[in-house]
Protein backbone atom coordinates (compact mmCIF):
# COMPACT_ATOMS: atom_id res chain seq x y z
CA UNK A 1 0.00 0.00 0.00
CA UNK A 2 1.05 3.49 -0.96
CA UNK A 3 2.02 5.66 2.02
CA UNK A 4 -0.41 8.51 1.96
CA UNK A 5 0.90 12.36 1.66
CA UNK A 6 -1.18 13.11 5.05
CA UNK A 7 1.21 9.80 6.65
CA UNK A 8 4.64 11.21 5.46
CA UNK A 9 3.77 14.79 6.57
CA UNK A 10 2.16 13.75 9.94
CA UNK A 11 5.70 12.09 10.68
CA UNK A 12 7.25 15.12 9.59
CA UNK A 13 5.27 17.16 11.75
CA UNK A 14 5.95 15.20 14.63
CA UNK A 15 9.57 14.92 14.40
CA UNK A 16 9.72 18.74 14.12
CA UNK A 17 7.61 18.96 16.80
CA UNK A 18 10.25 17.22 18.98
CA UNK A 19 12.75 19.47 17.87
CA UNK A 20 11.43 22.36 18.39
CA UNK A 21 10.22 21.38 22.40
CA UNK A 22 13.22 20.40 22.84
CA UNK A 23 14.86 24.03 21.23
CA UNK A 24 12.51 25.60 23.71
CA UNK A 25 13.63 23.74 26.43
CA UNK A 26 17.33 25.19 25.89
CA UNK A 27 15.84 28.97 24.77
CA UNK A 28 13.03 29.49 27.88
CA UNK A 29 15.37 27.67 30.52
CA UNK A 30 16.36 29.92 33.97
CA UNK A 31 18.09 28.34 36.47
CA UNK A 32 16.01 29.38 39.26
CA UNK A 33 13.40 27.37 41.61
CA UNK A 34 10.53 25.31 40.22
CA UNK A 35 12.59 25.27 36.37
CA UNK A 36 12.69 21.51 36.93
CA UNK A 37 9.02 20.77 36.54
CA UNK A 38 9.50 23.83 33.27
CA UNK A 39 12.62 21.35 31.78
CA UNK A 40 10.45 17.94 32.20
CA UNK A 41 7.05 18.95 30.61
CA UNK A 42 9.31 20.27 27.40
CA UNK A 43 10.89 16.90 27.50
CA UNK A 44 7.97 14.98 28.51
CA UNK A 45 6.22 16.56 25.08
CA UNK A 46 9.47 16.27 22.95
CA UNK A 47 9.25 12.46 23.58
CA UNK A 48 5.61 12.36 22.88
CA UNK A 49 6.13 14.48 19.36
CA UNK A 50 8.89 11.86 18.55
CA UNK A 51 6.89 8.59 19.57
CA UNK A 52 4.08 10.12 17.82
CA UNK A 53 6.07 10.28 14.52
CA UNK A 54 7.64 6.67 15.34
CA UNK A 55 3.74 5.56 14.65
CA UNK A 56 3.73 6.88 11.19
CA UNK A 57 6.38 5.04 10.12
CA UNK A 58 6.26 1.35 8.29
CA UNK A 59 5.45 -1.30 11.03
CA UNK A 60 4.96 1.51 13.54
CA UNK A 61 5.07 0.56 16.86
CA UNK A 62 1.21 1.29 17.40
CA UNK A 63 -2.08 0.78 16.11
CA UNK A 64 -4.24 3.57 14.70
CA UNK A 65 -6.20 4.15 17.98
CA UNK A 66 -3.09 4.19 20.31
CA UNK A 67 -1.30 6.54 18.21
CA UNK A 68 -4.29 8.54 18.25
CA UNK A 69 -4.73 8.92 22.31
CA UNK A 70 -1.13 9.26 22.70
CA UNK A 71 -1.89 12.65 20.06
CA UNK A 72 -4.50 13.64 21.87
CA UNK A 73 -2.77 13.56 25.34
CA UNK A 74 -0.45 15.21 23.71
CA UNK A 75 -2.45 18.25 22.52
CA UNK A 76 -3.54 18.09 26.54
CA UNK A 77 -0.57 18.36 27.91
CA UNK A 78 0.57 21.02 25.99
CA UNK A 79 -2.68 22.88 26.36
CA UNK A 80 -2.60 22.47 29.99
CA UNK A 81 1.33 23.47 30.33
CA UNK A 82 -0.13 26.55 28.68
CA UNK A 83 -2.37 27.42 31.50
CA UNK A 84 -0.89 26.32 34.04
CA UNK A 85 2.28 28.79 32.63
CA UNK A 86 4.64 25.94 32.44
CA UNK A 87 5.52 26.97 28.75
CA UNK A 88 5.69 30.09 26.90
CA UNK A 89 2.41 31.20 25.81
CA UNK A 90 4.00 31.74 21.94
CA UNK A 91 6.24 28.19 22.15
CA UNK A 92 2.99 26.52 23.49
CA UNK A 93 0.49 27.99 20.88
CA UNK A 94 3.15 27.01 17.85
CA UNK A 95 3.57 23.31 20.06
CA UNK A 96 -0.29 23.17 19.95
CA UNK A 97 -0.71 24.33 16.27
CA UNK A 98 2.13 21.26 15.13
CA UNK A 99 -0.16 18.85 17.51
CA UNK A 100 -3.52 19.87 16.21
CA UNK A 101 -2.02 19.22 12.54
CA UNK A 102 -0.84 15.81 13.22
CA UNK A 103 -4.33 14.83 14.93
CA UNK A 104 -6.26 16.13 11.99
CA UNK A 105 -3.66 14.85 9.41
CA UNK A 106 -4.47 11.59 11.77
CA UNK A 107 -8.19 11.19 11.46
CA UNK A 108 -8.33 11.04 7.59
CA UNK A 109 -9.14 8.39 5.91
CA UNK A 110 -6.52 7.55 4.08
CA UNK A 111 -4.02 7.79 7.22
CA UNK A 112 -6.76 5.49 9.44
CA UNK A 113 -6.57 2.76 6.56
CA UNK A 114 -3.31 2.82 6.26
CA UNK A 115 -2.39 2.41 9.90
CA UNK A 116 -4.58 -0.39 10.40
CA UNK A 117 -3.22 -2.41 7.50
CA UNK A 118 0.19 -1.73 8.41
CA UNK A 119 -0.35 -4.25 11.50
CA UNK B 1 -49.03 0.71 11.22
CA UNK B 2 -46.88 3.22 13.28
CA UNK B 3 -43.47 2.08 14.26
CA UNK B 4 -42.16 3.90 17.02
CA UNK B 5 -39.37 6.53 16.30
CA UNK B 6 -36.75 6.91 18.46
CA UNK B 7 -36.62 10.59 20.01
CA UNK B 8 -32.38 10.69 21.07
CA UNK B 9 -32.08 13.74 19.04
CA UNK B 10 -35.09 15.41 20.49
CA UNK B 11 -33.33 14.87 24.07
CA UNK B 12 -29.90 14.88 23.14
CA UNK B 13 -30.92 18.70 22.41
CA UNK B 14 -31.42 19.35 26.62
CA UNK B 15 -27.56 19.01 26.48
CA UNK B 16 -27.58 22.51 24.48
CA UNK B 17 -29.87 23.95 26.67
CA UNK B 18 -28.29 23.23 29.73
CA UNK B 19 -25.35 25.15 28.52
CA UNK B 20 -27.39 27.99 27.19
CA UNK B 21 -29.35 28.41 30.10
CA UNK B 22 -25.59 27.78 32.61
CA UNK B 23 -23.57 30.46 30.39
CA UNK B 24 -26.66 33.22 30.15
CA UNK B 25 -27.77 33.20 33.95
CA UNK B 26 -23.60 33.56 34.98
CA UNK B 27 -22.98 36.09 32.62
CA UNK B 28 -26.35 37.81 33.85
CA UNK B 29 -25.58 36.68 37.63
CA UNK B 30 -21.70 38.16 37.05
CA UNK B 31 -23.20 41.25 35.62
CA UNK B 32 -25.61 41.93 38.37
CA UNK B 33 -23.06 41.30 41.12
CA UNK B 34 -20.62 43.60 40.07
CA UNK B 35 -18.09 42.57 43.48
CA UNK B 36 -17.91 38.94 42.19
CA UNK B 37 -14.52 38.91 39.61
CA UNK B 38 -13.87 35.67 38.25
CA UNK B 39 -10.95 33.94 39.72
CA UNK B 40 -11.22 35.73 43.02
CA UNK B 41 -14.76 34.86 44.06
CA UNK B 42 -16.14 31.21 44.23
CA UNK B 43 -19.23 30.63 42.12
CA UNK B 44 -20.67 29.91 45.45
CA UNK B 45 -20.22 33.73 46.69
CA UNK B 46 -23.13 34.37 43.26
CA UNK B 47 -25.46 32.13 45.30
CA UNK B 48 -25.04 34.46 48.32
CA UNK B 49 -24.96 37.70 46.95
CA UNK B 50 -27.18 40.09 48.51
CA UNK B 51 -28.37 41.25 44.88
CA UNK B 52 -30.95 39.76 42.27
CA UNK B 53 -27.74 37.70 41.34
CA UNK B 54 -28.56 35.09 43.89
CA UNK B 55 -31.87 33.90 41.60
CA UNK B 56 -29.77 33.40 38.72
CA UNK B 57 -27.41 31.60 39.88
CA UNK B 58 -29.54 29.25 42.20
CA UNK B 59 -32.32 28.74 39.67
CA UNK B 60 -30.42 29.42 36.30
CA UNK B 61 -27.59 28.11 36.67
CA UNK B 62 -28.19 25.08 39.41
CA UNK B 63 -31.81 23.85 39.42
CA UNK B 64 -32.77 24.76 35.64
CA UNK B 65 -29.29 23.21 34.69
CA UNK B 66 -29.85 20.60 37.04
CA UNK B 67 -32.97 19.33 35.50
CA UNK B 68 -32.03 19.33 32.07
CA UNK B 69 -28.68 17.22 32.81
CA UNK B 70 -30.74 14.59 34.83
CA UNK B 71 -32.93 14.40 30.91
CA UNK B 72 -29.66 14.08 29.09
CA UNK B 73 -28.17 11.75 31.56
CA UNK B 74 -31.41 9.81 31.34
CA UNK B 75 -31.12 9.65 27.13
CA UNK B 76 -27.61 8.76 27.26
CA UNK B 77 -28.40 5.68 29.40
CA UNK B 78 -31.46 4.85 27.49
CA UNK B 79 -30.11 5.29 23.77
CA UNK B 80 -27.04 4.29 24.07
CA UNK B 81 -25.34 0.68 23.31
CA UNK B 82 -22.13 0.70 25.13
CA UNK B 83 -21.93 0.27 28.63
CA UNK B 84 -19.66 2.75 29.73
CA UNK B 85 -22.29 5.99 28.16
CA UNK B 86 -24.83 3.98 29.97
CA UNK B 87 -22.76 4.46 32.88
CA UNK B 88 -22.02 7.85 32.14
CA UNK B 89 -25.78 8.66 32.19
CA UNK B 90 -26.50 7.25 35.47
CA UNK B 91 -23.56 8.90 37.05
CA UNK B 92 -24.27 12.71 35.20
CA UNK B 93 -27.61 12.24 36.63
CA UNK B 94 -26.52 11.71 39.89
CA UNK B 95 -24.19 14.75 39.50
CA UNK B 96 -27.07 16.89 38.17
CA UNK B 97 -29.46 15.84 41.55
CA UNK B 98 -26.32 17.31 43.77
CA UNK B 99 -26.42 20.40 41.58
CA UNK B 100 -30.22 21.03 41.76
CA UNK B 101 -29.13 20.77 45.99
CA UNK B 102 -26.36 23.14 45.78
CA UNK B 103 -29.06 25.80 44.41
CA UNK B 104 -31.06 24.78 47.55
CA UNK B 105 -29.00 24.22 50.17
CA UNK B 106 -26.42 28.03 49.48
CA UNK B 107 -23.70 28.71 51.20
CA UNK B 108 -25.30 31.24 53.18
CA UNK B 109 -27.86 28.48 54.54
CA UNK B 110 -26.67 27.12 58.64
CA UNK B 111 -22.53 27.58 58.48
CA UNK B 112 -22.22 26.82 54.84
CA UNK B 113 -20.81 23.16 55.81
CA UNK B 114 -23.87 21.17 53.66
CA UNK B 115 -23.42 23.26 50.70
CA UNK B 116 -19.51 22.79 50.29
CA UNK B 117 -20.21 19.30 51.18
CA UNK B 118 -22.60 19.19 48.12
CA UNK B 119 -20.10 21.28 45.78
CA UNK B 120 -17.78 18.44 46.32
CA UNK B 121 -19.90 15.29 45.47
CA UNK B 122 -21.14 17.43 42.96
CA UNK B 123 -17.60 17.77 41.83
CA UNK B 124 -16.61 14.45 42.08
CA UNK B 125 -19.53 12.99 40.09
CA UNK B 126 -19.27 15.24 37.50
CA UNK B 127 -15.30 14.03 37.04
CA UNK B 128 -16.31 10.96 36.87
CA UNK B 129 -19.02 11.21 34.64
CA UNK B 130 -16.56 13.56 32.28
CA UNK B 131 -14.29 10.34 32.24
CA UNK B 132 -16.96 7.82 31.75
CA UNK B 133 -18.17 9.84 28.40
CA UNK B 134 -14.09 9.79 27.49
CA UNK B 135 -14.13 5.98 27.51
CA UNK B 136 -17.64 6.25 26.06
CA UNK B 137 -17.06 8.46 23.11
CA UNK B 138 -13.96 6.38 22.23
CA UNK B 139 -16.09 3.05 22.54
CA UNK B 140 -18.84 4.48 20.42
CA UNK B 141 -16.30 4.89 17.47
CA UNK B 142 -16.31 8.73 18.06
CA UNK B 143 -12.20 8.78 18.80
CA UNK B 144 -11.82 12.08 17.90
CA UNK B 145 -14.79 13.62 20.62
CA UNK B 146 -12.29 12.30 23.17
CA UNK B 147 -10.05 14.29 22.61
CA UNK B 148 -12.03 17.22 24.32
CA UNK B 149 -12.97 15.64 27.67
CA UNK B 150 -9.07 14.54 27.80
CA UNK B 151 -7.87 17.76 27.27
CA UNK B 152 -10.30 19.26 29.64
CA UNK B 153 -9.30 16.83 32.30
CA UNK B 154 -5.32 17.76 32.40
CA UNK B 155 -5.89 21.29 31.78
CA UNK B 156 -8.26 20.99 35.02
CA UNK B 157 -5.96 18.99 36.62
CA UNK B 158 -2.69 21.68 36.28
CA UNK B 159 -5.39 24.29 37.26
CA UNK B 160 -6.16 22.40 40.67
CA UNK B 161 -2.41 21.95 41.49
CA UNK B 162 -1.68 25.87 40.64
CA UNK B 163 -3.98 27.82 41.12
CA UNK B 164 -6.86 28.71 43.83
CA UNK B 165 -10.02 27.14 44.07
CA UNK B 166 -11.68 29.83 42.75
CA UNK B 167 -10.01 29.79 39.82
CA UNK B 168 -10.34 25.79 39.17
CA UNK B 169 -14.23 25.96 40.38
CA UNK B 170 -14.77 28.75 37.31
CA UNK B 171 -12.29 27.03 34.82
CA UNK B 172 -14.42 24.03 35.39
CA UNK B 173 -17.25 25.42 34.56
CA UNK B 174 -16.05 26.86 31.60
CA UNK B 175 -14.48 23.85 30.68
CA UNK B 176 -17.84 21.99 30.96
CA UNK B 177 -19.49 23.79 28.01
CA UNK B 178 -17.55 21.90 25.37
CA UNK B 179 -17.90 18.77 27.03
CA UNK B 180 -21.42 19.21 26.90
CA UNK B 181 -21.29 19.99 23.41
CA UNK B 182 -19.57 17.21 22.32
CA UNK B 183 -21.37 14.84 24.29
CA UNK B 184 -24.77 16.03 22.46
CA UNK B 185 -23.34 15.76 19.31
CA UNK B 186 -22.47 12.29 20.25
CA UNK B 187 -25.91 11.38 21.28
CA UNK B 188 -27.19 12.50 18.25
CA UNK B 189 -25.19 10.61 16.18
CA UNK B 190 -25.38 7.75 18.29
CA UNK B 191 -27.93 4.91 16.28
CA UNK B 192 -30.23 4.37 19.00
CA UNK B 193 -30.62 0.88 21.17
CA UNK B 194 -34.22 2.07 22.57
CA UNK B 195 -37.36 3.04 20.54
CA UNK B 196 -39.28 5.47 23.22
Amino acid sequence: MITPNGIKTACGLGLLGGVFSVACLALYFKPEDGSLAVIAFYMLVAVLFFATAGAFTKNGQWKWRVALFVNILTIGIIFACMIGEFFAMDAGAVLLVIAIFIFVLELLPSSKAWMQSEI
Amino acid sequence: MLASKPHNVAFAWFGVIAVVVFSICWICAAAIDTTWVFGENTLSDLGASDSDAKMYFNYGCCMVTAICLAIFGFATTTYSKSRSASAAGIILIIAAVFLFLIGLFTKDVGTGDLHKTLACLMGFFMFLAVCLYAGAFWNNGHEAFAAVPVIVILALIVIFATQNLATFEAWSAVGAIPFMVVATTDLILTKPKAKI
